[in-house]
């Protein structure tokens, strides 16, 4: 008897797409030992003098930095991938090389910057540590990024080390960082392995998961979502594991959940809400699942304090989570309908605001790697719906209905969010909306491929030659990543305007230093982005920011002139002192913008003149107190206490005085 | 571990870390004191509620739970007003106390011995570690060497103590500086330096005499002249004038 056509079609595109062959599950069958981790430790050690080697020439502005970096950031993964991922290995041997290779990505943040924190998000966690070191005491105003404060769960434990150990916060944040590191790859890997049953699979898909777009940067910085992720990947994973495990194990898994979510809460908000959405979903494929036995109670109990903890903290400290993430994802959301209708050309990929732009190798591997990620998501993703790890003991057929494991259901319904967060990537307002969601949707991803690509290599290519081009794919996939996260910017170069990292150097240290050694703490300060943050944190000062509601005050270097319009600005903003870094007219600014969003649109897309920066020496009303060359700074309180008519500043602002004259304390040598 | 054997060896703990708080010991010295608190109350927990986990799950859970435990605790000390190193200490005290009162010690086994290391193998991680080292080095100098821009900082401010005029010139540079100052008013010379050497890593404050006329606001302007005579810093003062925090404190 003859299948009708069309039933012919649909088992050739199944064949293609959904069946899974058991034989791909590998079970290991060689002892543990330790001559690869060795191995592969060596290799990394030798391979960290060339990052080493490749940031020292990018700092001296050698064109040939570039390859040896990215050569370098391959070598760092390539040979562990090839022995990470070889069949019939142990599974703590492959998991060793892995957090091998973990720390090696977290090395290349450290290797940027050695001696301080480097980094714009690095800088607002700073400032919010640095208040409860020095106020002891905690939400203190922090004007660079107010909701910081609110959710101090990174700062804590941080600050804990300081104190107790008496070293840097800079020197704690790296532990801190570092052991975040070690127990998020541990933890994707026991995830993976442990819903595929097959180590091999496992080191696969974390390796893969390496290659998203915030693992090497994001992610190895010291910022609240960093460790937030570590929270949100042991909770997943406890949920996920709730299945295979007997009644014991299922409440004491959902005891160690609900005792990591009030850290959780207390440390980011939008990683909180994604957690408690995702432990809604497992415990929805729970309850969804017609089999007998399933750990539905667990998961409730859990899914009810992954949402009532976040919830019970914002009550609590009622913070401005609407104002600041709303306005974000509307737009974003907005981009994206624009950008799917035509209506808009979407962002400029693998361009700096300043028109530099990602050399085209680099280009084609950050695109490959979303490419290998898509190839993978269409080959592995319904052969994860149907997966099922018990497929070779039981001599089962895969189904759809009722699904044989929901954890595996689980990732591949988070991957099938991974095309989303690629479309966001692709719009102005969204892209950090996809850069942000794709670390937690290529935890789903990164299985998804681990599925296809063991499904065609594991059992036909075995081979030393298809293993070598396993391993330079992911490895190829990582760095690819990493451009799409970091682009340019991974590599150190010579002073860059506006470029965050890059145009933090020694005059503009000094010259925050020295603002809180002459003029005291908490004084108001007018200053671009880069010059704000360090205001901020070494400092110690206010500076104004529009994300707290500030009034814009990019307006005060765009003329020539300092009329009633600039002077408004600074009575408005209740503005103690300007700083101006005169290397701004320079150039356009390497990340967004100059002093706030928007501030290069609204003026015509050139850099601030010269003599508009240096309008302030012709103010008569105007001290020019402090010169660095590069950076003046300028007393303008006599501007502020002439009797004008006035807009009235904003409730706020009343507000932040009142805080303002409470935490100046006089200094030694203060002039107030 | 039987409890009262685990509440004298915190005691001893407590006691060590504040000592070497107190004694200002070396930094190295002080971590590895602290280093338990990033693990031990997370593990201390696993026991309290009887939780039976894998060597490296429990791992991984002890490690995690610590740092929920720290978060917990900061919160804590923040509503007691102790938020300093000896609250810090005083609470990660009482905090783990408590887990061993509550039963947290009572399956702490000494650790599994681990796969051994071959001799060769060793070998090979110590020439890694080494190799790491010399990376290390490397960026660090490379780091510290980094200045693109000269670190040459003059200000002149009104010192708040004695309402003078204060100059300060600060050379960032490991080189000493010779340069020439000249401080004017309007249509006078107040002081002329032709040579003037600032050392390396140094600052030079310097109190400039201005007698400041209400009626008469001056403008004195500092200006710190390079060798070929080129204008290096520049800074400018209005004496005489009503500042801010002088009309706030007369009421005006």
């Amino acid at each position: 008897m003859t299948l009708p056509s069309w039933r012919r079609a649909w088992s050739a595109i199944w064949w293609l797409i959904g069946r899974s062959d058991p034989s791909a599950l590998d079970a290991h069958t060689l002892p543990f030992s330790w001559r690869a981790p060795a191995f592969v430790l060596l290799v990394t050690c030798a391979d960290l003098n060339l990052v080493a080697y490749a940031q020292g020439l990018g700092r001296e502005g050698e064109a040939s930095s570039v390859f040896i970096f990215w050569l370098s950031v391959f070598l760092l993964v390539g040979p562990g991938a090839y022995l990470a991922t070889r069949p019939n290995r142990d599974w703590k041997e492959r998991l060793a090389i892995l957090v091998i290779i973990g720390q090696s990505l977290h090395l290349i943040r450290f290797f940027h910057t050695p001696t301080r924190f480097g980094f714009f998000d690095e800088f607002l966690h700073w400032r919010t540590a640095l208040d409860i070191l020095e106020l002891h005491s905690l939400f203190a105003f922090n004007s660079i990024l107010p909701i910081s404060p609110l959710y101090p769960g990174l700062e804590l434990p941080t600050v804990a080390l300081c104190e107790l150990a008496g070293i840097s916060i800079f020197a704690s944040s790296i532990i801190i960082i570092a052991i975040a590191r070690f127990v998020s790859v541990c933890l994707l890997f026991l995830i993976f392995r442990e819903t595929a049953r097959s180590g091999r699979i496992a080191a696969i898909a974390t390796i893969v998961f390496m290659g998203n777009s915030s693992f090497g940067n994001f992610h190895a910085q010291y910022a609240y979502e960093t460790l937030a992720f570590v929270f949100f990947l042991y909770i997943l994973r406890l949920v996920l594991t709730l299945e295979e495990a007997d009644a014991g194990v299922r409440w004491d898994n959902a005891k160690l959940a609900i005792l990591a979510t009030p850290a959780l809460a207390v440390t980011h908000h939008l990683t909180s809400y994604l957690t408690a959405a995702i432990a809604a979903s497992v415990a929805l494929l729970y309850f969804l699942r017609p089999v007998r036995g399933q750990p539905r109670r667990q998961a409730g109990l859990v899914m009810a304090f992954a949402f009532a903890a976040p919830l019970v903290w914002a009550w609590l400290i009622k913070p401005p989570t609407g104002p600041y993430l709303t306005p974000l994802i509307l737009e974003g959301l907005a981009d994206l309908g624009r950008l799917l209708s035509g209506a808009s050309g979407g962002r400029k990929l693998f361009v700096a605001s300043d028109g530099t732009s990602v050399p085209l190798l680099l280009q084609l591997l950050g695109m490959s790697s979303v490419l290998f990620v898509a190839v993978g998501l269409f080959f592995g993703f319904f052969r994860t719906l149907t997966f099922d790890p018990a497929a070779k003991d039981a001599g089962r057929d895969a189904s759809l209905w009722p699904w044989r494991s929901s954890s595996a259901v689980a990732l591949g319904l988070l991957a099938a969010c991974y095309p989303l967060t690629v479309a966001f990537r692709l719009t102005v307002a969204g892209w950090e909306i996809g850069n942000r969601l794709s670390s937690f949707v290529s935890v789903g991803a990164a299985f998804v491929v681990a599925i296809s690509i063991t499904h065609f290599f594991q059992a036909r290519w075995r081979g030393r030659r298809s293993m070598t081009i396993l391993s330079v794919v992911l490895g190829a996939m990582v760095v690819g990543g990493m451009i799409n996260g970091w682009g340019v910017a991974a590599l150190r170069t010579t002073y860059k305007v506006g470029a965050d990292g890059q145009s933090v150097e020694p005059v503009g240290l000094a010259v925050a230093e020295w603002s809180r050694r002459t003029l005291g703490q908490g004084n108001r300060f007018v200053a671009d982005r880069v010059n704000g943050i360090l205001l901020s944190t070494i400092g110690r000062q206010l500076p104004l920011s529009t994300l707290f509601g500030d009034p814009g005050f990019a307006g005060l270097f765009y003329d020539e002139k300092f009329s009633y319009a600039e002077r408004n600005i600074v009575r408005s903003g209740d503005v103690d002192y300007v700083l101006v870094d005169l290397r701004l007219s320079q150039a356009l600014p390497r990340v967004g913008h100059y002093y706030e969003p928007g501030d290069i649109e609204a003026h015509g897309d050139v850099p601030p003149r010269l003599q508009d920066l240096l309008k302030f020496d012709r103010a008569a009303d105007v001290d020019r107190i402090m010169d660095a060359g590069q950076i003046v700074i300028y007393d303008v309180r006599g501007v502020r206490s002439v009797r004008l008519p006035v807009i009235d500043p904003p409730a706020w602002v009343a507000c932040r005085i009142c805080w303002l004259h409470r935490s100046r304390a006089p200094g030694e040598g203060e002039t107030p | 571990m039987t409890r009262r054997t685990a509440l004298v060896a915190l005691a001893f703990w407590t006691l060590a870390v504040h000592v070497a708080m107190v004694g200002q010991a070396p930094p190295a010295l002080r971590l590895l004191l602290a280093a338990p608190v990033l693990y031990m109350p997370g593990r201390l927990t696993l026991g309290c509620f009887n939780i039976r986990q894998p060597p490296l799950d429990r791992g991984l859970s002890s490690l995690l739970l610590s740092i929920g435990i720290l978060i917990m605790c900061g919160l804590a000390l923040h509503l007691a007003q102790a938020l300093t190193p000896a609250g810090w200490l005083i609470g990660v005290g009482i905090v783990t106390a408590l887990l061993i009162a509550f039963g947290g010690a009572a399956d702490i086994e000494p650790p599994r011995p681990i796969p051994s290391l071959q001799p060769a193998l060793v070998g090979q991680v110590v020439v890694a570690l080494a190799l790491a080292g010399t990376a290390f080095r490397a960026t660090l100098h490379d780091a510290r060497v980094d200045r693109p821009f000269e670190v040459l900082e003059m200000w002149l401010v009104k010192d708040a103590a004695t309402g003078r005029l204060q100059l300060g010139i600060h050379n960032g540079e490991s080189a000493d500086k010779t340069l020439a100052l000249e401080i004017r008013g309007e249509g006078r010379i107040v002081e002329d330096r032709r040579t003037l050497t600032v050392r390396g890593n140094s600052t030079m404050l310097h109190p400039v005499d201005v007698v400041a006329v209400p009626e008469k606001p001056e403008a004195i302007t500092a200006v710190l002249y390079a060798k070929n005579d080129t204008i290096a810093r520049r800074v400018k003062v209005l004496v005489g004038a009503k500042q801010s925090a002088d009309l706030d404190s007369s009421g005006e």
